[in-house]
């Protein structure tokens, strides 16, 4: 029988390591470490009926379901670009919305950066306005190439926010807007822009300080 | 025939106090699980649930569901998640989607609203641009990753990849962990479809909460 030598015998030897390895690793797996953590399933779980652990969840998922919002508030998915107005479970109306671009902007020679993202979390309704005037930021003319003006009238804008707007803190707003046919694609500085016709409905249902769930 | 009827007797009693036990682990379980996510639904803003018992994440604010994705398939390695509250460390994936840098002076929005309203690309970060391999990174080693179910060439061969490396890469960690006496948990999601899996890296975000739950059974 021949001898094997060298370097066919180191990758041998090598590949029976290895192997040997993968089949500790396994089992170790199957048999070493046990599934559950520590404590997780122990003598608390044994103190217990299982008709007073039933009695305990049902009172836990009362709870639950006593924080959940109530009345109507607003749901915003910016993936998909939509707008739900909730009525507690059910969907009073679906809007076709425009969510933030996730566009970085940064300011030439200066230390200014803007991400315009929609924010994400819970918010409010902090104002309805009619006939909104937009107060033009800084970034609205650094991404025009402008200076930002020292005069306060040239940042007002009375056409941009179209008829109704509904604000939810930081200078963020739910808003017509002039480009309908953008509705459905992430356009916005973070806004979201609504289609006239909807807001008017969603201006006209949903109360000052009705919660605002954006994901 | 005595003997059998004890043997019987003896087996049925066992069985009827697994049950027993099993069922009040289930509900000691549910019990801790409604309990953490309770801590949760107090806080304002939203939070993620992953129920691997139920196959489903949940993006839920206060209590209820504001999104809810159902997982295709899902098989885990390692110990088992500790129920408590997890804050999601970050994303990591093969290709990261890139934020679009606006040129000042070239975009005045009104002109690019205009001349892009036509063109599908419009320069803009949007869930088709969201990757569709992924893994999301815990605290105390508990990772996750997700995967899409697919027909495309480029993804099968990376859900491909992604087994063998479950078969070979994760018993290699284990024996290292071992050794050094740490444990982690490795969790693959397989997603129904390119825009569920798409959606989950969009809805999370880094430091949300996150609850996993895992049942014993």
């Amino acid at each position: 029988m021949a001898k094997i030598k060298g370097w066919p015998l180191a990758l041998i030897v090598l590949a029976g390591l290895l192997v040997g390895c993968e089949l500790i690793g396994y089992g170790i797996e199957i048999f070493g470490w046990s599934r559950k953590p520590a404590g997780e399933t122990g003598r608390t779980a044994a103190m217990k009926t299982p008709k007073e652990l039933q009695s305990q969840n049902a009172s836990l998922a009362g709870q639950l379901k006593a924080l959940a919002t109530r009345g109507l508030f607003i749901v915003v998915d910016t993936a998909e670009n939509r707008l739900y107005v909730m009525n507690g479970e059910k969907v009073q109306k679906e809007v076709v919305v425009s969510c933030g671009s996730g566009d970085i902007l940064e300011e030439t020679g200066g230390n200014r950066k803007w991400i315009f993202d929609t924010p994400r979390g819970e918010f409010s309704v902090t104002s309805k306005l009619v006939n909104p005037t937009w107060i033009k930021p800084d970034w609205a003319f650094i991404e025009e190439g402008e200076k930002p003006p020292a005069d306060f009238n040239e940042r007002i804008d009375n056409d941009s926010l179209g008829a109704y707007a509904l604000g939810f803190g930081d200078g963020f707003f739910i808003h017509g807007t002039l480009y309908t046919r953008l509705l459905g694609r992430n356009v916005t500085h973070g806004c979201v822009r609504v289609g006239d016709k909807d807001l008017e409905e969603v201006f006209r249902w949903v109360p000052m300080g009705a919660k605002i769930y954006i994901y | 025939m005595l003997k059998s009827s004890s043997l019987i007797l003896t087996l049925v009693v066992a069985g009827a106090l697994s049950g027993y036990a099993q069922e009040r682990v289930d509900l000691y379980e549910k019990n801790r699980f409604f309990e953490a996510e309770l801590s949760l639904a107090k806080i304002p803003g939203t939070y993620m649930i992953i129920d691997i018992g139920e196959r489903t994440v949940s993006l839920k604010a206060r209590g209820r569901v504001l999104r809810k994705w159902t997982i295709a398939r899902t098989r885990s390695w390692g110990k088992s998640v500790p129920l408590k509250v997890f804050k999601m460390e970050k994303k990591s994936a093969l290709s990261q989607p890139e934020r679009p840098n606006i040129t000042p002076g070239k975009e005045d929005q009104q002109t690019r609203d205009k001349e892009k309203k036509d063109s599908f690309d419009l320069g803009v970060l949007e869930l088709k641009d969201m990757p569709v391999h992924f893994s999301l990174h815990f605290g105390q080693n508990v990772h996750i990753s997700v995967k899409p179910r697919t027909k495309r060439f480029w993804p099968t061969l990376l859900n491909v990849g992604k087994t063998i490396s479950w078969h070979t890469i994760l018993p290699l960690k284990t024996l290292w962990f071992a050794l050094r006496n740490k444990s982690f948990t490795e969790i693959e999601l397989v997603m129904p479809s390119e825009k569920d899996a798409q959606a989950i890296y969009w809805s999370f975000l880094d430091g949300h909460s996150t609850l996993i739950f895992q049942p014993s059974r």
